[in-house]
């Protein structure tokens, strides 16, 4: 079979299996089973399924996903994430859009305590969306900044995805956790500006709530007491790391037993908040890691069809210049971040793109943050992004995916601006890590 | 009871069991994590088969949390193709999408089964630090695929009965 028939037919079966409702890991399972039937040999290929099931998911690399997650969870159902929240909430007033800032303003320093996006959103989604809604905003204006600001998390440090990108590209991983944190606040700042914007030209998107004028005591007392000391939990996650205490997945166990410690010092640590975290993580680490055992075998059948190699081979026949080398590069993350997993992009284009950018001379670490962020706005691109589902998920029943696409298309354009900034302005991802080098 | 709904009752209990287990072992993750962190700095060495013993756990906890994970419809996926057809068709779409995940399922436990016996007669082994037998590994596979495709079929009978309900509202 041509690699370009092979490439259409494995993604028209994903595709036609999420279409009809099938759950997108089993979209990937169906694809998968036709693919063995096809380019792995019929019954051999089948029964080859289950060894490359045990490989793909028993995997050290992915253990920051389900403890980064209870992180979150940990700091969520006993109310801490709650109270800092508020303690924002009432430090931000006077400005359009206000629950929309508090939930950029959270999310960032949220994404500096969780290195997951998915629980970042989550988390965002849960607290912050039914008040929103509650309050007349707009779902446009609510789900929006709620989803961008969760892709935060995976450029500012400690990111999950950052340590694996490192890992397999052989960056620098301190170097490059560091090199997300400018273009990550930059990104923060653009969505900032654009919901103030926005809602200053329509208030109808985000009904003035604005609280009681208050001291600035009272405003400012619960942000000490509720967001200051939380910052010990990203000192224990990233200290750890940089200290050559830990790895980044052994940071990440860090960092849930400082989140149930801090929790505790608050008093809030309960048993039943303890076993609601614990089943919440295992019902997502599920779903994640079927999606990720799924999407890995995916690509596996991709690579052996040709199919992979079919469309690289396509692209170096074009004679092109650096920077059209790297926005090759990222033009094809960006496209397959519209159907498949962060981590099967990285084991999918890796092998063609490394030895690509070695040939051009390209700034690995730069290339590294560029493509943090590429994968970042993947996490929004319809169809299959990530985070919208995540925010699918969290959202009260009557929200659809349509709506949940047209919340995050502005932010997507914010983060096309700022991948924009970087490719033109490569300092802004690589001046601070040399710095600290 | 109908025997169909003393199966259903087993395997809800069953499914939510494995999946609290799953919990569980991701408490027992971070706090093993944290201990052989806090062992390894103090000079009282390492635990060395732990990141493996993590790696497997992480194997077996996706599959066993799964069936559950899909009762609780935590299982993402794409609706919006089923939003915008009518509701009868949705329903029958939706029942379309339950058939072929059951189907999925039971094909990965029959391939799975025969993984399971090739390994078991060939005796293969895992070997990094710890050496592991690679049947009882395989063998998470059909059996939380079983569970999976009793679930979807479940999901499926769920369907067909809103289904019913719609048609004889049609039909008054």
């Amino acid at each position: 079979m041509e690699w370009y028939a092979a490439l259409i037919l494995m993604l028209a079966l994903v595709i036609g299996g999420m279409a009809i409702g099938l759950p997108v890991a089993f979209a990937f399972f169906a694809a998968n089973l036709v693919g063995a039937v096809i380019f792995l040999g019929g019954s051999i290929g089948l029964s080859s399924l289950v060894p490359e099931i045990l490989e793909a998911t028993a995997n050290f690399t992915f253990v920051p996903i389900p403890l980064f997650l209870l992180m979150g969870e940990i700091l969520f159902h006993t109310g801490v994430a709650f109270r800092a929240i508020e303690a924002v909430d009432r430090l931000i007033a006077r400005v359009p859009g206000r629950l929309s800032i508090v939930a950029i303003i959270g999310g960032t320093v949220f994404s500096a305590l969780s290195g997951s996006t998915v629980a970042n959103t989550a988390m965002l989604g849960s607290v912050l969306l039914p008040d929103m809604l509650k309050r007349g905003y707009k779902p446009v204006i609510a789900m929006g900044p709620i989803m961008a600001v969760g892709g935060i998390a995976m450029l500012i440090p400690p990111s999950a995805l950052a340590v694996l990108l490192g890992s397999l590209a052989n960056i620098s991983v301190s170097q490059l956790l560091i090199a997300g944190i400018i273009p990550g606040v930059l990104m923060s700042v653009l969505f900032i500006g654009y919901v103030v914007g926005r809602c200053a030209l329509d208030p109808e998107l985000a009904p003035s709530d604005d609280i009681a004028a208050l001291p600035l005591r009272e405003r400012v007392m619960p942000f000490l007491i509720y967001v200051v000391p939380l910052s010990g939990i990203f000192a224990v996650v990233v200290g750890s790391i940089f200290s050559g205490w830990a790895s980044p997945s052994e940071a990440a166990a860090l960092g849930c037993v400082a989140a149930a410690v801090a929790s505790a010092a608050y008093r809030s640590l309960t048993l039943e908040a303890l076993v609601k975290s614990l089943r919440e993580t295992s019902k997502v680490t599920a779903m994640i890691l079927l999606i990720i055992a799924g999407s890995l075998t995916f690509s596996q059948i991709l690579a052996i069809s040709g199919a992979t190699d079919g469309l690289l081979r396509a692209m170096n026949a074009l004679d092109m210049s650096t920077l059209g080398a790297v926005l090759l590069m990222l033009g094809v993350l960006l496209f397959l971040g519209a159907f498949m997993d962060q981590v099967s992009m990285l084991l999918l284009t890796l092998p063609f793109f490394l030895p690509l950018a070695a040939s051009f001379g390209i700034d690995m670490l730069w290339l590294g943050v560029l493509f943090l962020i590429a994968m970042e706005i993947s996490l929004l691109t319809p169809p299959f992004g990530l985070l919208l589902f995540v925010m699918r998920g969290v959202a009260p029943g009557h929200i659809g995916m349509r709506e949940v696409y047209a919340a995050a298309t502005p932010f997507i354009l914010l983060e096309m601006l700022v991948l924009a900034i970087l490719v033109a302005v490569p300092a802004l991802g690589t001046w601070l890590p040399r710095l600290i080098d | 009871m109908s025997p169909w709904r003393i199966l259903l009752a087993v395997h809800e209990r069953l499914i939510t069991i494995l999946g609290n287990l799953v919990g569980l072992i991701i408490a027992a993750v971070a706090i093993l994590i944290s201990l052989e962190v806090f062992m390894r700095n103090t000079g009282l060495g390492g635990i060395d088969w732990l990141n493996e013993a993590i790696e497997y756990s992480f194997y077996v906890g996706t599959f066993a949390a799964a069936p559950w994970a899909l009762h609780q419809g935590a299982h993402v996926r794409v609706d919006l193709v089923l939003n915008l057809l009518p509701k009868r068709a949705a329903v029958a779409v939706e029942k379309l999408a339950d058939a072929v995940g059951a189907g999925i399922c039971l094909v990965l436990v029959y391939y799975g089964i025969q993984s399971v016996l090739h390994a078991y007669v060939s005796n293969s082994i895992q070997y990094k630090t710890l050496a592991v037998p690679e049947w009882p590994l395989f063998a998470v596979v059909p059996i939380c695929a079983l569970l999976l495709a009793v679930e979807f079929v479940a999901r499926f009978a769920r369907a067909a009965q809103v289904d019913d309900g719609t048609a004889s509202r049609a039909g008054c």
